[in-house]
């Protein structure tokens, strides 16, 4: 409970920066997806520097100290700081959001699951200047949704832990410094078998296999990860060892989800709101303009304009949620619930309002004239990743009706 | 960025909601029934004092200043509660909103003192309403049909609004209309008339309507009615008006969806089929998850167009787009979660044992009648 009143406008200072980073969107990484669409594969090198110069200067998204999570060094705001540059960045590219240097997936669960000590080994050399990445690889070809199904295994070699398995779908897996890797080490026990792994590029036994070719967002890296016998440290293994502590393993990987998903959400707003601009920008430039007529009933709006309406309320719906989300984990207030809904809604709310947004400017709107046929075409994972649409379904169900995973499968 | 409500709101909230809960939905199906409320609950939920917020110690209120205006942020939370627990309520026990609301925000100081302080004072539900629906299929808040035209007495009002919440006892009932002459999109003013019986003034039979029942919904006709222009200064309450009374339709919205929401997830866990609760079946589950969700986000939308009004309307500043996502999203938000418990209640839901049906009608109201709600 707080006195403070609602409020629903960022800081000054906050608003200042979004600014700042609009126009960086605009300039920095806007241009920069196209070309990378289409060139998959190539890494749009020039905006990742870009990127990471505006993450060093301190007005990047989650710049600052990865190691404690403290984002721009403002403990009052880090998780909604974060996703309203979230929001702005992909409305320039979300694509390349993905790409930006940082410890990413990985880092989340670090940070969400890690020791104080492995905070310090694996997140410090992030702050070294340098252009660094990081991953997580849960996925794999029979078990994504399905994480109790992972079949990559651990096993205890004296001072040291085997890795076997392959991982796919992994972000930024081909580039990234240090990948938190999901296996199990009983795989009796099902989900609470499943622990993480921390796995340092270069390690003997760790390949990387294929890189995708996506419909969407190609200047973001989809790869896939091989581990042969791959031998890392026995402290490599994320959070404490202690077994009693085992159920921490999954629940980790559920906390990271907590984390990132208000993130997610706040990127499939950022492509949304873009997408319904740049209609709106074509429709008002047409010859007898456009306006969206706000405050009528529906039989005075032309289609048109109720269709832009019906968008534009249901984009500020999911960039409330996924707000309200993130203000909750700031104030150390549980979240799942919110940002599960924050997720659901966003990830259908991008790929509708894209989709709508292509009908609504003709043939043109199907071809490389227009952004907006990238942009559908990179809406659509954000109903997929970082658990689909109907995984969240299911979340925010088992919440509401007070069901476990077994009552509601 | 504040996503919180503030302590003092919050416990506004739980007030009305335990009363909403308590005295008003256990009522809300024999009420429906019979087509009539019942005063004492109306005057008890009177009594909780909502209507003097926000409006000055000169006035009959509870603000400590004359210059207070009352806050749509916190008229929401109590239109809220109430419409969760029974709509027909909500728009009995919230007309006064109608006449205290535009009185105390942009109200001629005359009639402000005339008013009042014998309306909040009042000990039982003051007989105050407000008319602004009109039947036509482009009845819209911004194209009045009602006119207003000078005399040499005043002005006097013509036209006919429709489904006025207990207009049929109305003593003092706010008109929005539009003065004559002016084109489709001008603006209308809010006009008071006084008294039960106004010359010009005539009460039509009930409304038969798809939903509420159980208050009396009426049709005002008015031919060259009497009325007090109710602004110290024309043209400057329309946008205000407009914004909160789309907002008002919103929190409706918002309470009904919940209410819809609520119930299905109680049936669903208790009803079984199959050998197991209908909720443990995905699609059911889904339609349960995505309802909630989105009463989440109607929340948000409105609790923010809400507190856009209340901070940047006395900067003469617009919510309009803010309030008209909200209503919107609301409307059909309501509708389509009322159906879904329609639905997840299969056969039962279309008995008049349970509220779902009712939440069904209810719902499909909200679209058309912006103007019902005043915050
Ligand atoms: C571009 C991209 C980047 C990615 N990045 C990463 C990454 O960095 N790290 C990583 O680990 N993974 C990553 N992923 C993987 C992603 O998280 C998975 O693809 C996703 O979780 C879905 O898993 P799946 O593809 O195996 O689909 P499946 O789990 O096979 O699902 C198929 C369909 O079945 C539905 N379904 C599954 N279970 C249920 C159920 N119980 N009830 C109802 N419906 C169900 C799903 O919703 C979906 O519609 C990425 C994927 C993509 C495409």
């Amino acid at each position: 409970m707080t006195t403070h009143a609602l409020d629903f406008d960022p800081t000054e200072k906050e608003a200042n920066i979004l600014a700042f980073l609009h126009t960086f969107a605009e300039n920095a990484m806007r241009p920069a997806s196209i070309i990378a669409d289409a060139h998959e594969h190539e890494r749009p090198q020039g905006a990742i520097e870009a990127l990471h110069q505006l993450q060093s200067g301190g007005m990047g998204y989650r710049s600052g100290s990865a190691v404690d999570g403290t984002g721009d060094g403002s403990p009052a705001a880090k998780a909604l700081t974060s996703i309203l540059r979230a929001e702005e960045l992909s409305w320039g590219a979300a694509s390349i959001l993905l790409s930006r240097p940082g410890p990413g997936l990985g880092g989340a669960a670090i940070q969400a699951s890690g020791t104080p000590a492995q905070k310090e080994q694996w997140l410090k050399r992030y702050e070294d200047g340098s252009v660094r990445f990081g991953a997580m690889a849960l996925t794999e070809s029979n078990a994504g949704s399905d994480v109790s199904a992972i079949e990559t295994t651990a096993v205890q070699d004296g001072d040291h832990w085997l890795l076997n398995g392959t991982k796919i779908f992994a972000t930024n897996g081909a580039c990234a410094d240090v990948v938190v890797v999901w296996a199990t080490v009983d795989k009796s026990k099902g989900k609470d078998g499943i622990r993480a792994f921390i796995v340092e590029k270069g390690t003997p036994g760790f390949s990387i296999g294929r890189l995708e070719h996506k419909m969407g967002i190609r200047a973001s890296e989809t790869a896939e990860l091989v581990f042969q016998d791959c031998r890392i440290p026995r402290a490599n293994l994320l959070g404490e060892e202690n077994p009693s502590a085992e159920k921490k393993g999954f629940k980790g990987a559920m906390a990271t989800f907590d984390l990132t998903r208000p993130g997610v959400a706040a990127m499939a707003v950022g492509i949304a709101r873009a997408a319904l601009e740049h209609t709106v920008q074509v429709l008002e430039s047409e010859s007898g303009g456009f306006h969206l007529g706000y405050g009528r009933s529906r039989a005075h709006l032309s289609a048109l304009q109720d269709a832009v309406q019906a968008m534009d309320a249901q984009i500020e719906a999911a960039r409330l949620l996924a707000r309200r989300a993130a203000y909750l984990l700031d104030q150390k207030q549980p979240n799942a619930l919110e940002a599960s809904m924050a997720k659901a809604k966003a990830g259908r709310v991008v790929v509708d309002v894209c989709a709508t947004c292509v009908e609504l400017l003709g043939p043109a709107a199907l071809t490389r004239a227009h952004p907006l046929e990238m942009w559908l075409r990179d809406s659509k994972v954000f109903d997929i990743f970082e658990g689909t649409g109907q995984v969240q379904r299911l979340v925010i169900a088992r919440r509401i009706l007070g069901y476990t995973s077994k009552e509601l499968p | 960025m504040q996503l919180q409500l503030d302590e003092e709101r919050a416990l506004l909230k739980d007030t009305v909601r335990a009363f909403a809960k308590e005295q008003v939905r256990p009522h809300a199906r024999t009420w429906e029934e019979q087509g009539a409320l019942e005063g004492a609950a109306l005057d008890q939920a009177w009594q909780l004092g909502f209507a003097t917020l926000g409006i000055g110690p000169s006035y009959g209120g509870a603000a400590e200043r004359d210059d207070a205006t009352p806050s749509a942020l916190s008229n929401t939370l109590v239109l809220e509660e109430l419409a969760w627990a029974d709509l027909g309520f909500a728009l009995a026990a919230l007309s006064p909103l109608h006449v205290a609301v535009p009185l105390a925000l942009v109200g001629h100081e005359g009639l402000k003192r005339e008013v009042l302080p014998g309306m909040l004072g009042s000990a039982t539900l003051p007989k105050a309403t407000g008319a602004w629906v009109e039947s036509s299929r482009s009845y819209d808040l911004r194209a009045m049909r009602t006119r207003s035209s000078l005399t040499a007495q005043g002005p006097v009002l013509s036209g006919t609004k429709t489904l006025v919440p207990r207009g049929d006892i109305a003593e003092l009932t706010v008109v929005a209309a539009r003065a004559r002459g002016d084109d489709e999109a001008a603006s209308f003013e809010p006009y008071l008339l006084l008294g039960k019986n106004v010359s010009g003034l005539s009460r039509g039979q009930r409304c038969e309507v798809i939903g509420p029942r159980a208050v009396p919904l009426v049709d005002l006709t008015l031919d060259e009615a009497n009325a007090r222009p109710l602004a110290h200064k024309a043209g400057i309450a329309h946008g205000q008006l407009l914004e909160r009374a789309l907002v008002g339709s919103a929190a409706a919205s918002l309470g009904v969806a919940r209410a819809a929401v609520e119930y299905a997830v109680d049936y669903a866990r208790e009803r079984k089929a199959f050998g197991r609760a209908i909720a443990q079946n995905q699609s059911i589950a889904f339609m349960l998850a995505e309802g909630a969700m989105d009463v989440e986000a109607l929340r948000w939308l409105t609790w923010k167009a809400a507190w856009k009004i209340d901070r940047d309307h006395p900067k003469g500043e617009s919510a309009l787009a803010e309030a008209s996502r909200a209503a919107r999203f609301g409307a059909e938000l309501a509708f389509r979660v009322s159906d879904a418990c329609v639905q997840i209640l299969g056969g039962h839901g279309v008995i008049r044992d349970h509220l779902a049906e009712l939440f069904f009608r209810n719902s499909r109201t909200l679209a058309a009648t912006p103007g019902w709600f005043m915050v």
